[in-house]
């Protein structure tokens, strides 16, 4: 092509691909490093400056030296190790340099396309809903650019406007194939992106943390299938039976461990949950779980883990067994579960020690440790005072006696290994809140928990949570209901919707907001292969990929087949003034008979023209003519019954 | 090579213009509909697609639905643009309007009227070698000039137009032919008869005085002024002094003349050249002239028409 373009303004193309390329590192900006963020912000908004003609390019030699020292700074910054993060940074840091120096058309393309496929990387990071519909608006000012590429006149509101017909049209033919068309296993395997660690951690010591940190942040959401159960809900996700100075850690053989699942039928609860995101790769379950779903792990004590996509939102099946039913304890069980370091916390052994002086058995002891707790006026804060020091279990047991679950759950297991009876702490997550619907259950960070399990003779492992005696009402939904520490919470919360749950309006809002979240996340973002296969085959039942294969194309050319229809019925031949349509018919009647409309033939000629060709006709013709001669050259208004006379005519004219 | 790479080229044109697209395209009015609108990805819709398969790729390995829902997205969105660009063509009306001769310099000018009873956008028009874009095709006609170019002289078909939209997003490329059933001639350019350096032959003095044939007499001989036309110069002097000499005639001349392609110093397309250069300047100075070429002879005559038919003779020698 050799046309100058010169002339053709880019500023508008330039805006759009400065907002998309903002709103990109917006959705970014949590997940890759803070200071290279800032640098591709600044830059971003350069471009913008660019586009409102507020400042100029940088010349060809400023842009190489700002392309050299920035992505040393990438490099230095972000470093080699995460992968994925370098290869989205160095793809967001070219996308931005080279919009500052973008002169042709070309240049546009190419960022264009580049910014599509920054945006679908996006997605590794975070898939709520709110991020797609902000991804929908990026593709809407991405398919804009594109339009004013190849029509620079275009006003920009019409360019959107386009690009949003143009995009809403796509959707259904987007979610046909999305629903029919079989995933296909990764391809090869790949580092997943980073995730900042929230929440639960690996490692229990409650006393170097000071004050408890609520985050509002979704974790999980439970669907139950038939029967759900009754609270409490003490979700498992991690259990730590190594002890050492104060930690609770996780022993390596419970992480290495991944057991097969043998489906059996016999389970207590059937259910659903859908993990957000995560550090860690344990996941959420009641008692004892086992899952048979692709990439989970059937995990050491009736944990369960995934194996991969720890960035994603991940749904996956449970069915629970009462973990009482395990029985048996193994000696390597044992001796795991009793090792205590010597010395330490020699008041809280004597205290031990005495409470098991008047328990004849471990089941006594266990009864009457909670008895202890009541007795002794315990208090569940989420703000302890500090203690300093060692044998901090020492001073909690006998003098502050104000603890969150942490500390109870460190201090009972401790006292139960103390008197010989095998005890762990497990850490998860207790209760949650019921949907509006009371559908489901959705569980907050907030609503992390840790208690202790406790082996007995004849009943296996038995949970042990001294805050249900301490602070009863938290075992009964989720912390944000609790009336007892409702305060201590609010002040704690980070602020969020949910910090202002105490404004009825707001909180209905909030509710509804969040089951149309759940719907995202369970049909959308949960529909996984084994779903789509199930779906696939209770729809078709047997000869399922024929049956796709057709029904895409059916559907496809059905909706294609619609839009034709309709894109040709409104491109269709309008005709305003009375008559001009069945002229028309006449017109194309008479084209078909080797008599064509001349141009420069007035109608009034050309239909006599056919009342002297066809004579059979000539009458109705005839009549027309005096119809049309009639509204047309004398305006006498055409009657409706005129109107219908014509067209009858016109009928009687055409048929052979 | 590049001569034999370009004969290819014409010839697979000509083939595409006499076999293939003659039935459909070969109309002075044509209306573009399904049978004769062309739709194919273009190179950016090409390059949209790869990304789009990345990204699928991306989304597989992943196992991410929003990754995968975003490439179905864009795939869907291709072919909705497909149905896009074919309806902005769709119904586009092309009527020829004229075709005017020109030389071999310039090239010709053919013009069409272009409408669309919706309005169609983001139009280019191709012919040959050059381009004409189009923003907006309304109801209203729009006249569209082309300037077509590299012609040798002769009697010529009108180019076929490419008529060319990538419109909405330039994932398509949409286009059709016109090939108007008319021809066209292309002059030999006027060489001003003075930038040769020429040996004009000295045949037979009763042949050579064409200016005098006839009832013309002199009135005088002076000297060529700068800027004044050349056909009153009298060759046999300048063949003879290297002078240009002026003719004068009494001013109720009215002869004949007759320009003589032997007459003409060069070979034979220079010869053709400085004929042509010589018809422009007698219909200029509203002369009466004639044309003597070996394969044809035209009478004297005056006005447009005659010049026109004294040229395309020309372009026919």
């Amino acid at each position: 092509m050799n046309i100058s373009y010169a002339s053709i303004n880019f500023k508008k193309i330039e805006l759009l691909q400065s907002i998309t390329l903002i709103i990109i590192v917006f959705l970014l900006s949590k997940f890759i490093s803070l200071t290279f963020i800032s640098v591709v912000l600044l830059l971003a908004v350069w471009t913008l400056a660019i586009a409102l003609n507020q400042v100029n390019k940088p010349g060809i030699f400023a842009g190489n030296i700002l392309a050299i020292v920035t992505s040393a700074g990438l490099f230095i910054d972000i470093g080699f190790s995460d992968t994925v993060n370098l290869f989205v940074a160095m793809l967001l840091l070219s996308t931005v340099l080279k919009q500052l120096i973008s002169t042709s058309l070309l240049h546009f393309k190419t960022i264009c396309l580049i910014q599509l496929f920054l945006i679908a990387s996006v997605y590794l990071y975070q898939q709520s809903l709110y991020t797609s519909l902000l991804t929908f608006i990026f593709f809407i000012a991405n398919i804009a650019t594109l339009n004013l590429i190849i029509r620079p006149n275009q006003k920009l509101n019409n360019a959107l406007k386009l690009a949003t017909k143009s995009l809403l049209m796509s959707l259904p033919i987007a979610f046909l194939l999305f629903i029919l068309l079989p995933r296909l296993p990764s391809f090869w395997s790949l580092p997943g992106p980073g995730v900042a660690k929230t929440g639960l951690n690996e490692n229990i010591d409650p006393f170097s943390i000071s004050k408890l940190s609520n985050s509002s942040e979704l974790v999980f959401r439970a669907n139950f299938k038939n029967t759900k159960p009754s609270p409490p809900y003490y979700w498992r996700s991690m259990v730590h039976e190594e002890f050492s100075e104060q930690t609770w850690k996780i022993t390596n053989r419970a992480k290495m461990t991944n057991r097969e699942h043998i489906p059996d039928f016999n389970a207590k609860y059937e259910y659903e949950v859908i993990a957000e995101k995560s550090g860690l790769h344990w996941l959420y379950s009641l008692d004892y779980a086992r899952s048979n779903t692709q990439f989970v792990e059937n995990k050491y004590a009736g944990l369960l883990a995934r194996s991969k996509n720890l960035s994603q939102t991940f749904k996956y099946n449970v069915s629970s067994f009462n973990i009482e039913n395990n029985k048996k304890l193994s000696s390597y069980e044992r001796n795991i579960n009793l090792s205590l370091m010597s010395d330490s916390n020699p008041k809280t052994v004597l205290v031990a020690k005495e409470i098991q002086r008047i328990s004849d058995t471990d089941e006594l002891f266990f009864n009457n440790l909670y008895q202890y707790f009541i007795n002794e006026k315990f208090l569940y804060t989420l703000e302890p005072p500090a203690l300093y020091g060692n044998n901090k279990l020492d001073q909690f047991l006998l003098e502050s006696k104000k603890g969150f679950c942490g500390h109870y759950a460190s201090l009972t297991a401790f006292i139960f290994r103390s008197v010989g009876i095998p005890a762990r702490v497990v850490s998860g997550y207790l209760g949650g809140e019921l949907s509006s619907d009371k559908s489901y259950l959705s569980v907050f960070q907030y609503d992390a928990h840790a208690w202790t399990e406790v082996w007995l003779v004849n009943k296996g492992w038995t949970r042990f949570d001294a805050t249900s005696v301490v602070s009863p009402d938290r075992l009964y939904g989720s912390l944000s209901q609790s009336e007892a520490n409702k305060e201590e919470f609010l002040r704690n919360l980070d602020f969020g919707l949910l910090s202002l749950q105490n404004f009825p309006m707001l909180n209905w809002i909030r509710l509804n907001l969040d089951s149309v979240d759940f719907m995202w996340t369970n049909w959308i973002l949960g529909f996984n292969s084994q779903e789509q296969k199930g779906l696939l085959k209770s729809i078709f039942e047997s000869n399922i990929t024929l049956k796709i294969a057709v029904s895409i194309l059916v559907g496809l050319a059905s909706f294609l087949l619609f839009i034709y229809a309709y894109m040709v019925w409104i491109k269709r031949e309008k005709f305003d003034t009375p008559l001009e349509c069945e002229l028309n018919e006449l017109k194309l009647w008479g084209e078909k008979n080797q008599i064509p409309l001349e141009s420069g033939v007035t109608p009034q000629a050309y239909l006599l023209l056919l009342i002297n060709k066809f004579e059979l006709k000539s009458k109705y013709i005839n009549q027309f003519l005096n119809l049309y001669i009639d509204t047309r050259y004398k305006e006498i208004s055409l009657t409706k019954e005129n109107q219908r006379y014509a067209k009858q005519l016109v009928k009687i004219i055409t048929k052979n | 090579m590049k001569q034999i790479i370009n004969d290819l080229k014409i010839k697979t044109n000509q083939f595409i213009n006499n076999t293939l697209l003659k039935r459909k395209h070969n109309k002075n009015n044509l209306v573009l509909k399904h049978h004769n609108i062309y739709v194919v990805p273009s190179k950016f819709g090409l390059a949209f697609l790869s990304f789009n398969i990345l990204i699928f790729v991306l989304g597989s390995n992943y196992q991410n639905n929003l990754i995968l829902l975003s490439a179905y997205l864009l795939t869907s969105f291709f072919i909705i643009s497909i149905l896009q660009s074919y309806f902005n063509m769709m119904n586009t009306q092309i009527t020829f309007s004229s075709a005017d001769d020109g030389i071999e310099k310039t090239g010709y000018s053919l013009s069409f009227l272009i409408s669309n009873p919706n309005l169609a956008h983001s139009f280019v028009i191709q012919s040959e070698n050059n381009e004409t874009l189009i923003d907006t095709v309304s109801k209203d006609q729009k006249n569209i000039k082309i300037q077509v170019t590299g012609l040798k002289r002769g009697k010529h078909k009108v180019a076929r137009l490419k008529i060319l939209s990538r419109y909405p997003y330039g994932l398509m490329s949409v286009f059709s032919y016109s090939l108007f059933p008319k021809t066209v001639y292309i002059y030999p350019t006027p060489l001003p008869i003075i930038s040769h350096s020429m040996t004009l032959s000295d045949q037979g003095d009763q042949k050579d005085d064409i200016f005098v044939k006839g009832s013309n007499e002199f009135y005088a001989i002076r000297e060529h002024l700068a800027g004044e036309s050349f056909s009153r110069v009298s060759w046999k002097h300048y063949a003879k002094t290297q002078q240009f000499l002026v003719k004068e005639f009494t001013e109720s001349f009215s002869g004949d003349f007759i320009f003589n392609l032997s007459d003409m110093p060069g070979d034979f397309e220079t010869k053709l050249k400085h004929l042509s250069y010589l018809l422009y300047q007698a219909h200029h100075d509203e002369l009466t002239y004639g044309l003597n070429l070996p394969n044809s002879k035209l009478p004297a005559a005056k006005g447009l028409n005659h010049l026109e038919l004294c040229l395309r003779a020309l372009s026919d020698a």
